[in-house]
């Protein structure tokens, strides 16, 4: 766990960049609305969506005057049929010269509806330009906006960071003055529950040069209530001599405060006389 | 700076604290005490109840001799229980009770026992040794001896010699009659058994190593000689009843010579005998005293008292025959040597200032240490386990028996008889 | 007729004489009071009392039983550990040997013993050295070793039951027995 602490510390020792402020286009923030973006896209959809249907509008007329106009055409060209039939020789330059002056005029009145239409299409595209180009002044805006809030929060975060290792520094200076203390404190046990050991280790008739290790548990107060040899001596008498005396200690003398017990609870004993 | 600082501190952290929290101490001494043992008193079932207890005493009273065990008061036994399951362990625990013993006795059908115990480890809650031994009714006290043996070597790690026997002669006078037996009895000194009673001096018994038979020299030929005797049959022949001394017996490891002392040649030597052959082969030859041989367990040597320097020491030479060595420097007396079942120590009569004490050599590195107070101290051997050393003593009860440990702190009197005891031999193990 | 007298006279007072020489009953006996040691001498007076009369026998066991002379000496001490003969019993062990040269017949027990300190083997050997150094002065004294039987008792016949010096002191010994 602890480890797990430490590096996390160390890593966060590591990488902590040094708080600088990237350089940032001076923009006037005016009004500092929260814009929703998806509120934006939505917008942008629907006057391009309208747009759109203008423009497909303006096609359909279009085509409308278009066919109203073929069948305008079509009746006069009859019309004119007629009256050519009637009077094709009187009116055949008239009729040229009508015929040029309409066919002029047509011209002239396509040119003027695709100039119009042109002129249309292009204000339509300005508009979509200008709004297009305010979209993404909008969005400049707002990414400016954000790159801004990000920066104070890194600025905020950063600071807490900081606040945050002073304050680690500060535990961890009591935690080791804790630990100090502790020490002291549970070195005493060590020496008060050595002293028990010994004196209840009865190692009369034992081989000379025997070692072995015996893992006790305890509950609070002392009571020895599991002893396992985690390495044995090889001699079954001595193994049992230690272990006794372990069990006869009990309850070792431990402390009260059991924050403090809990760190001594589990004990490792070496038995070598 | 900052970054070190915060380093620093954090292995701080580290170091001061336990890796998964445990506690590592080292134990490097320890007391040396008796053992702590409780012994329930056998149950007992459709006999006499005396049987029982009987056994359950001898065991107690062995454990107790032996100085190296604090057996718990019958008083103070917090439950009886005859089987494992009627063990409460906790109750044991409370008291701080290591080991206790439990038995049982069963009168089977032909009318023979059958003795159960069981040796329990209070703190693990297991058995560390449990049997079962048929028995005729008049076998019942070496079936405690052995009990005893087996509670023994489990909690003190070395064999016991509960299950053996000593030889030893009294010697008792009525009137201006002196009268001398040759006796045998448990190593308690219950079940005195003798072997030979005679008007004239007996000694040096020595057992063979079979425990079957005993040497000794009587004087009831007027004159030393030496016999051996067969202890089941009492039937016994002279071996050695030549022209002066015959004496100081001692059997050699697999049980076929004899080393003895004799001075049929002018002086006194010493030699051994083939007892199947009766060949006689001389081991020294100086005009000294040469005497008390006794063989190494190893069959290789044998040490022997010798005044060829002035005053008796101890000698040692090799069985194939050579130059014998002087092995005895402190003291202007050293007699009467004996080996250890090991063959590391020698325990010999060792005298101070006209103190005549039991002292302890140390083969390995010639140091003599002095094991008992008492000043008129004679004849030491050892117990087959190497742990015990009996000797004779003469204290205000007149000539009487004792045993000091091998380290020297524990001390017994052996209370055999009225009149004087002494002599003792120590037998080897009963099979 | 009066020188007649005079004879008879002296005769019966040599009778008289000869009576009160008679050997005394009462035996001093040195040092001992071994009852085994009482039946020998004891003995030595009813075979005292079989040859009365007779000149030479009288003066052999006169000689034996005479508290004044050296032969009456039959114990010998020794120090501690030693088998060294005193220069005070000298005249004994030189009486002895003269009488035993003299009385080519007569064999004598040396029974050589020694006090309880220290182990009984060697105490053993050390009676019977004691004996032999005995036998051995003996021998060059004139006796012939035919003559002279050892016995050694160590430590297991003590003339005194005591655990002290003086009881030591008499248990350090060499019995000399005919």
């Amino acid at each position: 766990m602890h480890v797990i602490v430490g590096i996390i510390l160390i890593y966060s020792f590591e990488f902590s960049p040094k708080p600088t402020l990237s350089p940032n286009p001076i923009i006037n923030i005016v009004k500092a609305k929260t814009i929703d973006k998806n509120q934006i896209d939505l917008e942008l959809k629907r006057l391009r969506k309208k747009d759109n249907e203008k423009i497909e509008k303006e096609l359909i007329r279009q085509k409308k005057i278009k066919k109203k106009e073929e069948d305008a055409k079509k009746k006069k060209l009859a019309k004119e049929k007629l009256k050519k039939l009637k009077k094709k020789k009187e009116q055949e330059v008239k009729k040229r010269k009508k015929e040029e002056a309409d066919i002029k005029k047509r011209k002239e009145e396509k040119i003027k509806l695709e100039q119009e239409n042109k002129k249309r299409i292009e204000k339509e595209a300005q508009k979509i330009a200008a709004e297009k180009k305010k979209e993404e002044k909008i969005k400049l805006e707002q990414e400016n906006k954000k790159r801004i809030e990000e920066e104070a929060q890194k600025i905020a975060a950063e600071k807490k960071k900081e606040e945050k290792i002073l304050q680690e520094q500060l535990d961890a200076e009591l935690e080791a003055e804790q630990q100090e203390r502790d020490l002291t404190v549970i070195q005493k046990y060590q020496i008060l529950i050595r002293r028990e050991v010994n004196s209840n280790f009865n190692k009369v008739n034992l081989p000379d040069s025997l070692e072995c290790v015996i893992l006790i548990r305890m509950l609070e107060g002392g009571k020895v209530v599991e002893a396992s040899i985690e390495k044995s001596s090889g001699n079954v008498l001595f193994d049992r001599r230690a272990t006794n005396a372990v069990y006869s200690a009990s309850p070792l003398p431990v402390p009260q405060e059991i924050r403090l017990f809990k760190k001594m609870r589990t004990i490792r004993f070496t038995f070598d006389p | 700076m900052k970054v070190i600082s915060k380093i620093l501190i954090v292995s701080l952290i580290f170091l001061s604290l336990p890796t998964h929290g445990v506690l590592d101490i080292k134990i490097t001494q320890g007391i040396e005490q008796s053992l702590p043992i409780a012994i329930v008193p056998f149950g007992w079932s459709k006999y006499n109840a005396d049987i029982s207890i009987d056994v359950t005493k001898i065991i107690t009273d062995n454990l107790k001799r032996s100085g190296r065990f604090d057996v718990m008061d019958e008083l103070d036994l917090p439950q009886q229980p005859t089987e494992f399951g009627a063990i409460n362990f906790n109750d044991w625990r409370k008291l701080g009770m290591e080991n206790i013993l439990i038995g049982d006795l069963t009168l089977t059908a032909n009318g023979d026992y059958d003795v159960s115990f069981r040796l329990i480890d209070i703190y693990r809650g297991k058995q560390i040794a449990g049997f079962r031994i048929p028995s005729k009714p008049n076998l019942l006290r070496r079936v405690a001896h052995q009990i005893s043996d087996i509670v023994f070597k489990e909690l003190t790690g070395t064999a016991g010699a509960f299950d053996t026997r000593v030889a030893y002669v009294t010697v008792k006078k009525n009137k201006d009659k002196k009268t001398h037996t040759l006796q045998i009895a448990d190593s308690d000194g219950y079940n005195q058994q003798v072997l030979l009673r005679s008007s004239e001096p007996l000694l040096s018994p020595a057992w063979s190593p079979n425990g079957e038979e005993i040497a000794y020299v009587s004087f009831e030929g007027k004159n030393s000689a030496i016999y051996v005797q067969n202890i089941l049959t009492g039937k016994r022949k002279k071996v050695a009843a030549f022209e002066g001394i015959n004496s100081a017996p001692n059997w050699s490891p697999e049980g076929s010579r004899l080393a003895m002392t004799l001075s049929k040649d002018g002086n006194t030597e010493i030699y051994i005998i083939s007892l199947h052959s009766k060949k006689l082969t001389r081991m020294t030859n100086h005009n000294a005293i040469d005497t008390e041989p006794t063989w190494s367990p190893d069959g290789r040597k044998l040490a022997f008292t010798s005044d060829r320097s002035g005053g008796p020491q101890i000698y040692e030479m090799d069985i194939r025959g050579g130059q014998p060595k002087r092995i005895s420097f402190e003291g202007n007396y050293n007699s009467r040597p004996s080996y250890s079942p090991d063959g590391n120590f020698i325990t010999f009569v060792h005298a101070v200032n006209g103190s005549y004490h039991i002292g302890l050599l140390d083969l390995n590195n010639g140091r003599i240490k002095t094991l008992t107070d008492s000043k008129l101290d004679e004849s030491p051997s050892f117990s087959p386990n190497g742990g015990m050393i009996i000797y004779a003593t003469i204290g205000e009860r007149g000539a009487q028996l004792a045993a000091v440990s091998v380290d020297g702190r524990i001390h017994q009197r052996l209370g055999l008889q009225q009149g004087d005891v002494r002599e003792p031999a120590w037998g080897p193990f009963l099979k | 007729m009066s020188i007649r007298l005079l004879l008879i006279l002296g005769l019966i007072s040599f009778l008289f004489g000869c009576s009160t020489d008679k050997v005394k009953e009462d035996v001093v006996v040195a040092v001992e009071d071994l009852s085994s040691q009482q039946d020998k001498i004891n003995s030595v007076d009813s075979d005292a009392q079989a040859y009365g009369t007779e000149d030479s026998t009288t003066s052999r066991f006169s000689q034996l039983d005479d508290p004044e002379s050296p032969l009456s000496v039959r114990v010998i001490y020794f120090e501690y550990d030693s088998s060294q003969i005193r220069s005070e019993y000298r005249s004994a062990i030189e009486a002895h040997s003269a009488y035993l040269s003299e009385n080519i017949d007569t064999t004598v027990t040396l029974e050589g013993h020694a006090d309880e300190l220290g182990s009984r083997e060697y105490n053993l050997a050390l009676g019977e050295r004691r004996a032999k150094s005995i036998k051995q002065q003996m021998l060059l004294l004139g006796a012939s070793s035919s003559q002279i039987r050892l016995v050694s008792y160590g430590e297991e016949r003590p003339a005194v039951d005591g655990h002290d010096e003086l009881s030591w002191q008499k248990n350090r010994r060499v019995e000399i027995l005919y």
